[in-house]
């Protein structure tokens, strides 16, 4: 069943387009992340869900209802903030209590409710603190039950862990998909991460420039990008201009590159993605294909980060796994590269 | 060296205060320093006399309305201003906090023109909403100050939370802006109870405010009398405001 269906959503500042006709139907239970550099629409997009924004254009559909001239108020949602927005003035149980006041939840019922939401985050002896009393990944529960509490048709995540160190940033982000999945809330999640969208989202919606480039599951997303831009943000990717000959990429150095997928169309020019990770390296060898000088050596943790520059002047990324019996290569070895033909991908340039 | 300073600083500004605390007790019947003798006679004259008792009720309750007025039009002004950006917003907060800029004088003369025609002049009424125009720019400053201080976002999640423009504003702006709204009250009530420029061209007969009739009073008379009434108001002040001060007003971090 569709919870929330975005038909035609565009906001203009002046001439300029922040979202720019997206449209989107999300499932009941799924989170959907909008993931993007900033600028790219993505919390405007939210905004306009949320009731803080009046789209200029376009439709809000909620559980089969157009609610895109509702008030923030009417819309039976529940946002969570980057910044927390925990009232300062109010204790933790009051903060939760807040919204069921607000929609006339029955007095009896209150207390029983807030101490449920509070539970649920593992909160349960911090009713009666301040928020300021709290540590930030507290805040961000307590923000978190105070929406719970209301069991909103939608909920709605704006960069909720970007204040958080990276250890508590990973834990929460593992504590929301719990909690999302165990609620069955229908979920918007608003993130630049994008190791943060790979693992909480049922799909990503990637975005740039006010429109959605790609929508999809973290790998399709990931292994099959449709544009450059996607290829780009989405992970690392060698990206590399050119165009199709023969069944051969030419690049635009004028090297030839024979690893690519078959459905290419002769005279066309494409961009040809491969990821680091895809590319094997060798040692020199008089008949290979693609061999190139080593220029860079980086070790990122388990892995090695060879740039090889090839004779056209392009360079590549690869990277290698650190263990027992690889062979490491030095700066200035000279390598040959390759890859499967089915890990590269052609896109439009 | 800099504690030194200070203690001379503090001197300088309380000086002033000093002797005329210190006259208000004199035995001569002209005000000398230092005072000559211990006497309560110009508080006891002070209180007899009912041209000054009714001008401070009057006074006390002109500043106490027109600051009820400024700070509820203040208020709501400022979260105008801090919260919402539109065309010609810098244009706008400038002519909100102008009568601070402009000589009271000037707007005496023409409030004075202006309620002749409207048949203002004289009332009660009117000097209320002339004190109000005095006195909302210092309370549109100390919310705006107040807004600023706190995350827009917390009345967004109230919004968010079901709750309407008026109980957002009742339960969570205005106690996070409480000490904006204090300050201002405080500062408005004063300003209008110590005015003398613009009451002058707007009061009528019967309605002399306390710094008129001191000002007539000193033009014919100059015993202790307004000593007494000053140093009444410094230990008012003291007994009541500083209180309040350091109970609201003092800046709190969180």
């Amino acid at each position: 069943m569709i919870d929330l269906e975005l038909k035609k959503l565009t906001k203009a500042y002046g001439t300029t387009l922040a979202v720019d006709d997206v449209s989107l139907a999300v499932e009941t239970g799924e989170l959907i992340a909008f993931l993007g550099p900033s600028g790219c629409g993505k919390t405007t997009t939210l905004r306009m869900v949320a009731g803080f924004i009046a789209p200029s254009m376009g439709e809000i559909w909620v559980q089969g209802r157009d609610i895109t001239l509702l008030k923030p108020n009417h819309r039976d949602m529940g946002m969570v903030f980057q910044s927390y927005a925990l009232f300062p003035h109010m204790t933790v149980d009051r903060n939760i209590a807040f919204g069921l006041h607000a929609r006339g939840v029955p007095k009896a019922e209150i207390a029983p409710r807030v101490a449920l939401a509070l539970e649920l985050v593992g909160l349960s002896d911090f009713g009666a603190r301040y928020p300021r009393q709290l540590s930030g990944g507290q805040q961000q529960r307590v923000a978190l039950a105070r929406v719970l509490a209301l069991r909103p048709k939608l909920l709605l995540f704006d960069e909720p862990l970007s204040n958080l160190d990276a250890k508590l940033r990973v834990q929460m982000r593992h504590e929301i998909r719990g909690l999302q999945k165990e609620v069955g809330i229908t979920s918007l999640f608003v993130t630049h991460d994008q190791e943060e969208a790979m693992t909480i989202a049922d799909r990503i919606a990637v975005m740039n420039k006010g429109r959605i480039e790609q929508i999809g599951t973290p790998s399709e997303i990931y292994d099959n990008p449709h544009t450059r831009f996607v290829a780009d943000f989405i992970g690392a990717s060698n990206l590399i201009d050119g165009h199709v000959t023969g069944g051969r990429f030419i690049t635009s150095g004028g090297l030839q590159i024979p690893f690519i997928p078959s459905q290419a169309a002769d005279g066309q020019p494409y961009v040809l993605s491969i990821r680091p990770e895809k590319i094997e390296i060798g040692d020199a060898r008089a008949a290979a294909v693609l061999s190139g000088k080593v220029t860079r050596v980086l070790k990122l943790g388990g892995l090695i980060e060879y740039a090889v520059a090839l004779p056209s002047g392009e360079t590549l990324v690869l990277h290698q796994q650190d263990r027992a019996g690889v062979n490491p290569r030095a700066l200035g070895d000279d390598v040959t590269l390759a890859w499967r033909p089915e890990d590269s991908r052609l896109l439009p340039t | 060296m800099l504690i030194a300073a200070n203690v001379l600083i503090l001197l300088y500004l309380l000086a002033p205060i000093i002797v005329v605390v210190a006259t208000a007790f004199t035995a001569t019947a002209y005000p000398v320093f230092p005072p000559q003798g211990f006497t309560l006679r110009w508080f006891q004259r002070f209180l007899g006399m009912s041209e000054f008792t009714d001008a401070v009720q009057r006074s006390a309750l002109l500043a106490l309305v027109s600051a009820l007025f400024a700070g509820m039009l203040g208020t709501f002004s400022a979260l105008a201003l801090g919260r919402w950006r539109f065309k010609g917003h810098t244009a706008v907060s400038a002519v909100f906090l102008s009568p601070i800029l402009f000589p009271t004088i000037v707007l005496g003369l023409a409030l004075l023109v202006f309620y002749s025609r409207i048949g203002l002049s004289g009332s009660f009424t009117g000097l209320v909403i002339a004190h109000s125009v005095l006195t909302t720019p210092f309370v549109v400053r100390l919310v705006m100050a107040s807004l600023a201080e706190f995350d827009p976002a917390v009345e967004e999640a109230a919004r968010n939370l079901g709750a309407g423009w008026w109980r957002t504003f009742l339960q969570v702006t205005l106690p996070l802006i409480r000490p904006g709204v204090l300050a201002g009250l405080v500062f408005a009530f004063i300003v209008s109870f110590d005015e003398l420029v613009v009451t002058l061209f707007l009061a009528g007969p019967d309605m002399t405010t306390l710094p008129i009739r001191i000002y007539t009073y000193v033009e014919f008379a100059s015993d202790p009398t307004i000593s007494a009434i000053s140093t009444t108001l410094i230990f008012a002040w003291m007994l009541i405001g500083i209180p309040v001060y350091s109970r609201f007003l003092s800046i709190k971090h969180h």
